[in-house]
Formats: C-alpha cells, sequence, structure tokens
C-alpha cells in the first residue's frame, strides 16, 4: 500500500537508516524494494545528498555564526544539528531561531562568538515577527511579556541593541530605561507592578508599540 | 473533486499545448538584471517560493510572497513571460499536497500571471503515525504502479482546472535504479505517460534527469526517449551536472554536457509541442558560473531553438 510504503522509505532516509520493519500492508515489490535498501549503494548515496541538503540549509540559516567559527567546530555543530534531524525544511529561516539556539547552548559565555549567534537569532526572529506584526495598544493593565520577536543584545558594558519586529530597521541602540524594563519582564510582569517599581509607563507604552514588549 | 469532474471544469485552453515562448532561464535574484534583458532570455521560469517566508499560524502553515522580493523580481524580468516551477508541491504526498503552496499560488496568479505552471512528479512529505507532517530532505520518486498513478491523476486534473493554464509534471532524477513497479505500468516513463494522459496534463521533459538515470543505471538514454509520449511534451530543462560517490549527480552546477545538446537537438525534432526550453542553474552556483557561461549555453539553446521552431513562432512579447 502506497501510504505504508512511502513513509517507511521516507522514515529511512530521514534517519539515514534502512527500515528496521515492514509494514504488513505493503506490496510484494514494496516490501522487496524497503527490504533490499540494507545493502544498497542507492539508498547510501541518497541519504548523503540528503545530508548534503540539510548541511547546507543549516548552514544558510547560521551563516554569520558558523562563517566565525573555525571550520572544525562549525562543521561538528552542522553534523549534530543535522543528526537530530534538522535542516529537513525547504525554508531554512523557519529552523533558523532554533539552530541558532541550539548553536548558543554549546558556545562558552561570555564569548564574542555567543554574541555573534545571539545577535543573528536576534534578526532572524525580528524579521520573521516583522511579516506579520501589527502595533497593538495596550488596555488596562495588561500582563507584560517580552515580544516573540524582539531580543536585547549587550555588546559590552556600554551599547546594548534593541531587536523588535516593529523597528524600521529591525533594531536600534537600547535606551538605558529601555534596558533595564526588558530584565525586568525576564518573567511576565503587571503593567501597574512595572510602573509602581519605577519604569516609566510611557518606556513601557513605546515597547509595546515596537513589538518588543507584547500586552497580554 | 475527482479527475473526471476536474477534467470538465477544466478551460480547454488549459488542454492545448502551450504557446511557444522559446528559450527560458529560471529567476536568479543573485544573477545582474542585464542578463534577462541582453535579448537571450525569452521568459522567465519562477519558483515562487524562493520569494515566501514560512509563517504558522497555530498548527497551520502558509507560505507569505515578500513583497520586496516579488516587486524586485517583476522588475528585473522586465515584462518578459512568466511560467511557474515549483518545488514544494509534493503533489506524489500519500497524505496529500501541500496546501500552503497551492494557497501561495493563487495569491501569485494575482500578482503576476503565467503562461503554465509546473511541478516535480514525486514526494517530500509524509504524515508519521502521529499525523505530523514530516520533510524528509530530498524529493523522492513515486513507485511505478497504478496505485501511485491513481493518487496523482486527479491532482493532475485538479491544478489545471484550477489555474486555467496548462500544467506539467516533471521526470526526476533519483539513485534507486530499482522502484517497485507494476508490469502494466513500464517503469518511470510509464508511470508519467500514464499520469499526463489521464490528468490530460503536460510533461516537463528535464532530459539532465533522464540523463543522469541513464548514466547511473545503464540505460541508454535514447531508448527511454522513444517511450516517451512527445507529443505530450511542453518543456524541456537542459542543464549540468556532477560526480560524486560515482554516481551522476543533477547538480545544475555546470555547462551542459554535450550529449544533451544532441539530445535536445533530435527531441526537438520530433516533439511538436514544446513551447520552451529552459537552462536550469542553482542560484547558489549561478554567481560563480558567471554569466559569461550562463550567456553561452543560452546561445547554445537559442540556437537549437531556433533551427527547429524558428523565429516568428515565439511570442516572447509582454505577459
Amino acid at each position: 500500500m502506497l501510504t505504508d510504503f512511502q513513509r517507511t522509505w521516507g522514515l529511512a532516509v530521514r534517519a539515514g537508516v534502512p527500515p528496521g520493519r515492514i509494514p504488513r500492508g505493503c506490496t510484494v515489490a514494496e516490501r522487496t524494494f524497503l527490504e533490499g535498501l540494507e545493502h544498497s549503494d542507492d539508498f547510501k548515496v541518497t541519504v548523503l545528498v540528503q545530508r548534503s541538503w540539510c548541511e547546507h540549509r543549516a548552514r544558510t540559516a547560521a551563516r554569520l555564526v558558523l562563517a566565525a567559527l573555525p571550520e572544525d567546530q562549525s562543521r561538528a555543530l552542522v553534523e549534530e544539528w543535522v543528526a537530530r534531524g534538522g535542516g529537513t525544511s525547504s525554508f531554512s529561516a523557519s529552523e533558523a531561531d532554533e539552530l541558532l539556539e541550539f548553536i548558543a547552548q554549546r558556545l562558552p559565555d561570555p564569548s564574542p562568538a555567543l554574541t555573534l549567534c545571539r545577535m543573528e537569532q536576534a534578526v532572524h526572529r525580528a524579521s520573521r515577527a516583522s511579516a506579520t506584526f501589527v502595533p497593538v495598544a495596550a488596555a488596562g493593565d495588561p500582563l507584560l511579556v517580552r515580544g516573540h520577536g524582539a531580543a536585547l543584545v549587550h555588546l559590552g558594558e556600554s551599547l546594548s541593541v534593541l531587536f523588535a519586529p516593529g523597528l524600521a530597521d529591525l533594531h536600534r541602540e537600547a535606551r538605558e530605561d529601555e534596558v533595564e524594563l526588558w530584565l525586568a519582564c525576564a518573567s511576565p510582569v503587571r503593567l501597574s507592578a512595572a510602573v509602581a517599581a519605577g519604569h516609566p509607563r510611557e518606556v513601557v507604552l513605546r515597547l509595546i508599540a515596537i513589538g518588543a514588549l507584547e500586552a497580554r | 473533486m475527482d479527475a473526471g469532474a476536474a477534467l470538465a471544469s477544466t478551460p480547454a485552453h488549459s488542454r492545448q499545448p502551450p504557446r511557444p515562448l522559446g528559450v527560458g532561464l529560471p529567476y536568479i535574484a543573485e544573477l545582474p538584471a542585464e542578463l534577462y534583458r541582453s535579448g537571450l532570455v525569452d521568459f522567465v521560469e519562477v519558483t515562487p517560493e524562493e520569494l515566501c517566508r514560512e509563517l504558522w499560524k497555530g498548527h497551520e502553515k502558509t507560505l507569505a510572497l515578500i513583497p520586496a522580493q516579488l516587486d524586485r523580481a517583476r522588475e528585473t524580468c522586465a515584462g518578459l513571460p512568466s511560467v511557474i516551477h515549483g518545488v514544494e508541491l509534493s503533489i506524489g504526498a500519500p497524505d496529500g499536497w501541500n496546501p500552503a503552496y497551492v494557497r501561495m499560488l493563487d495569491e501569485f496568479r494575482s500578482a503576476w500571471p503565467f503562461r503554465w505552471h509546473s511541478e516535480h512528479l514525486g514526494f517530500q512529505t509524509f504524515a508519521n503515525a502521529e499525523g505530523d507532517d514530516l520533510e524528509i530532505g530530498v524529493p523522492l520518486p513515486l513507485p511505478c504502479t497504478a496505485e501511485a498513478a491513481a493518487l496523482v491523476i486527479p491532482r493532475a486534473a485538479v491544478l489545471g482546472a484550477r489555474y486555467g493554464v496548462p500544467f506539467l509534471l516533471e521526470n526526476p532524477a533519483h539513485y534507486f535504479r530499482t522502484l517497485p513497479s507494476d508490469p502494466r505500468i513500464g517503469g518511470e516513463v510509464g508511470l508519467m505517460n500514464r499520469i499526463v494522459r489521464g490528468a490530460q496534463c503536460w510533461q516537463l521533459l528535464d532530459l539532465h534527469n533522464l540523463y543522469c538515470n541513464a548514466v547511473n543505471f545503464g540505460h541508454s538514454v535514447r531508448d527511454l526517449l522513444h517511450q516517451v509520449s512527445l507529443d505530450r511534451v511542453a518543456e524541456i530543462h537542459v542543464a549540468g551536472g556532477s560526480w560524486f560517490n560515482g554516481y551522476y549527480m543533477d547538480g545544475h552546477d555546470g555547462r551542459v554536457p554535450e550529449a544533451l545538446w544532441e539530445l535536445l537537438d533530435e527531441v526537438l525534432k520530433r516533439a511538436s509541442n514544446v513551447a520552451g526550453v529552459v537552462f536550469e542553474v542553482l542560484s547558489d552556483v549561478a554567481p560563480r558560473l558567471g554569466t559569461e557561461l550562463i550567456a553561452g549555453e543560452l546561445e547554445r539553446a537559442r540556437q537549437i531553438w531556433h533551427a527547429h521552431r524558428g523565429r516568428e513562432r515565439s511570442q516572447a512579447s509582454g505577459c
């Protein structure tokens, strides 16, 4: 049966290993084909092609930080990502956030490479979110959470860059009061509580307007 | 909608062969606009997914056209006729094609009408046991069975009806020399023949794919060509490839092999409904190859095209 056959074959190529069990629904011809994958050079080369495509997509999705890392480290990270099932989407940007988080977790903190990684991740997030971003005014006393397309990246002690989908260039230098509010919103906080804690209301509203914060 | 209903509602002109356009080139953002305005390109082949970003609304995937990229593509192509060459439909996926692609193409058509629409005969997605759609990471061919033909025929017919322009299916390159087959279908060429006849659609004959499979599987490419229903071929692809691990890859990464130019000449002699020939090159590779090499390949394709079709039959003016 076509559905069982294609699912079994697709999973095998995706995983890079021949199927262990052939579904009962497969026809004799389908079963013979699937059983033959065990010793098939055709299957091996197809898996190599699949891996190559997936690695290419991963390299495209995290172009900046991977280019900045030593080649051995960069290759190892990409191979591990693909071995975990990454890189299969034709839309590499869709996986970028997750891939960059995966890379970030494996870089020294602090390090220039981690800063680059966070910058690249922030650009991806803001860019993706900008496609659907609609400014929403805060009403009542909403819960403030960090915007899903926003990030703050510190470049040393004196410069922090704010990324948000509502900014014309998706980024700008963050002001000190914005940094303080961003840090205060590491976990959700009521608008009234934020103001009571000394964060100016206009700063709250400004960050909501650009999507750096979301009012729920 | 089943195949019969789709065919009944298909505009008659989409069942007619498309009007000849000449020699085309894929739209590649990295190439200079001057190449598309050089007179070497009669039409542009657009892969609309390359002008999209993938977005999720809850559990529903959408492909959203990026207006700035679409505008740039249209400006670059400066009024050239366009055709669509999709890669994301997954027309042979057992659990249904990619609905996000079809919705996006509806929107694309409103923004940039096209003369015909093509896709690859294969599948690259499937649903796992939990019902989640998984992407394989590479397209795979269909088994050469009556069941596979029965899956694709109504889908191809629906696409012809939906867009009112000819729908073409491309024969794939792959690296499996023996696919599950029904003797009554007669291999990959037989599968394609059955589908294009059943759906009353057309074939995009990718000569490089046919050549790759023949080289890798030890077949005669001419024997394969003799089995193709050449009267149903509406477009031809030519491309270059390279060797990897003892296999000849459909890499789209170089010049067209000399043997392929000879095949193009032979096919154009016999296939009277071919409306266009496209030189395919990967967008990542195109800048490295350079415009001079690409222009040379286009010039070669034009010489062969005009030897068989003559300049008067191309209708490359405006969309």
